[in-house]
């Protein structure tokens, strides 16, 4: 079942129904039956989308570092700290948003 | 972003022994004895608009279905169902509107063609133009004939001017969707009866069930047993994340990971509209069977959808049955 647009011989619209193909060429003869299609996501709606998901992640990974950050002896500290300030620095680089920054150690 | 999944379920109820039909897609329909019954035929909603700009700018919501009414002595013949499909939301990066609803219809037979035009798409707009969106006619009906509700023309004073779609008409000419120029506020759409929940609530308060808001409104339920049920998914939601409405308009404002979102009003209700300046996706709220989408209105540059139009739906209510 999809939604088909009817429109007439001249192109002028007729009705979008809901029904199967047969049901729409026996209601609306002599017409033209176009599935709807979903609207696509702009390319620049995809690039904003996807370097907002980046930051948000980076955003998480950031908060969920911060106590070893301010703490002298976690494990791996040094580490962390590097990776730290790849995530800052990451929405700089060309890297952003597709290749995300990994935690070493 | 969530994903919805949405049925309208029909039952007896309200001490009535026969079941009620409802139906949301075309098909040609063996009525399967003689029966009096209550007929509603609801045309689609038209969806809302859409506008990213930093200037007062309109985004209106789209007009609800008209509904045809009519009590109606059937035969155990065929009947032809048509309904008409909901206008597709709109995407976008700078402005679009709306599209228009489609027209349900029912015909068989020995009974006057009841038809349901549908609702207009949601129009953007400057501050120096303005047009609204219309509800559907409806003619053919033996009882009523409601032209659904629309959105009246609006002079936008701010950035982010927005406002819900009508509503169906059930007893009466539908009710309009509501103009809000608020930042991140929500525009009310129209309502069957009852008031509403407008609010900035979010997701965690009603997944833990904290409403807490005085003057709560009834729900009513113009057809018993008949509810709106959707699922919202994402990860940063661990539980509970199903809702069910069964009416009223009951719009919300939820955020979760990188969206803004608007939950969906009722069956009937038009779609609440949305706009401010959230720097992620936005999502207007659709209608719901017949009900139109609501606007967005969100800044310069900004990605969103706007609600799309409720589908059509043909609702049949046995009086009685047999000869």
């Amino acid at each position: 079942m999809n939604s088909y647009i009817i429109t007439d011989a001249d192109g002028n619209w007729v009705n979008t129904i809901i029904s199967t193909l047969e049901f729409a060429q026996e209601a609306y003869p002599n017409c033209t039956y176009t599935i709807e299609t979903t609207p696509e996501v702009p390319a620049e709606a995809a690039q904003q989308i996807a370097e907002q998901e980046a930051r948000q992640w980076r955003n998480t990974e950031l908060e969920t570092t911060d106590q070893a950050a301010q703490t002298p002896d976690w494990p791996n500290r040094d580490n962390i700290l590097t990776y730290r300030q790849a995530l800052r620095d990451w929405p700089s680089t060309a890297n952003f948003p597709e290749t995300r920054p990994e935690l070493g150690g | 972003m969530s994903n919805f999944t949405d049925f309208i379920s029909g039952g007896g109820g309200g001490g009535s022994p026969f079941p009620t039909m409802v139906f949301q897609q075309s098909t040609t329909w063996a009525c399967p004895v003689a029966m009096e019954a209550m007929v509603y035929v609801i045309g689609a909603g038209g969806s809302g608009a859409f506008i990213a700009s930093n200037a007062n700018h309109n985004a209106g919501g789209g007009g609800a279905g008209g509904c045809a009414v009519s009590k109606l002595t059937l035969a155990a013949q065929n009947y032809t169902l048509t309904i008409g499909s909901g206008g597709t939301s709109v995407v976008g990066y700078n402005q679009a509107h709306g599209n228009d609803g489609g027209a349900s219809s029912m015909s068989g037979s020995g009974v006057t063609t009841m038809t349901a035009n549908g609702g207009t798409g949601g129009r953007w707009t400057t501050a120096s133009s303005g047009s609204g969106s219309t509800g559907g006619t409806a003619t053919g009906g033996t009882l009523y004939n409601n032209t659904g509700g629309g959105v009246p023309v609006n002079t936008p004073t701010t950035a982010f001017s927005k406002s819900g779609g009508g509503g169906v008409g059930l007893y009466a000419a539908g009710q309009d969707g509501t103009w809000e120029q608020g930042n991140q506020d929500l525009a009310e759409g129209g309502k069957i009866m009852g008031l509403s929940i407008t609010s900035s609530q979010t997701m965690s308060a009603v997944a833990h069930g904290l409403i807490y808001k005085k003057n709560m409104p009834v729900t009513s339920q113009p057809f018993a047993g008949l509810k709106f049920e959707f699922g919202y998914n994402s990860a940063s939601l661990s539980s509970p994340n199903t809702f069910s409405v069964s009416s009223g308009a009951y719009s919300r404002k939820s955020t979760a990971a990188s969206v803004v979102h608007i939950l969906p009003s009722g069956p009937f209700c038009g779609g609440a509209g949305y706009g401010g300046s959230d720097s992620v996706q936005q999502f207007a709220a659709a209608g719901i069977a017949g009900g139109g989408g609501g606007g967005m209105s969100q800044q310069t540059a900004r990605y969103g959808y706007s609600g799309g139009g409720g589908g059509g739906i043909i609702i049949i209510c046995p009086i009685s049955m047999g000869a």
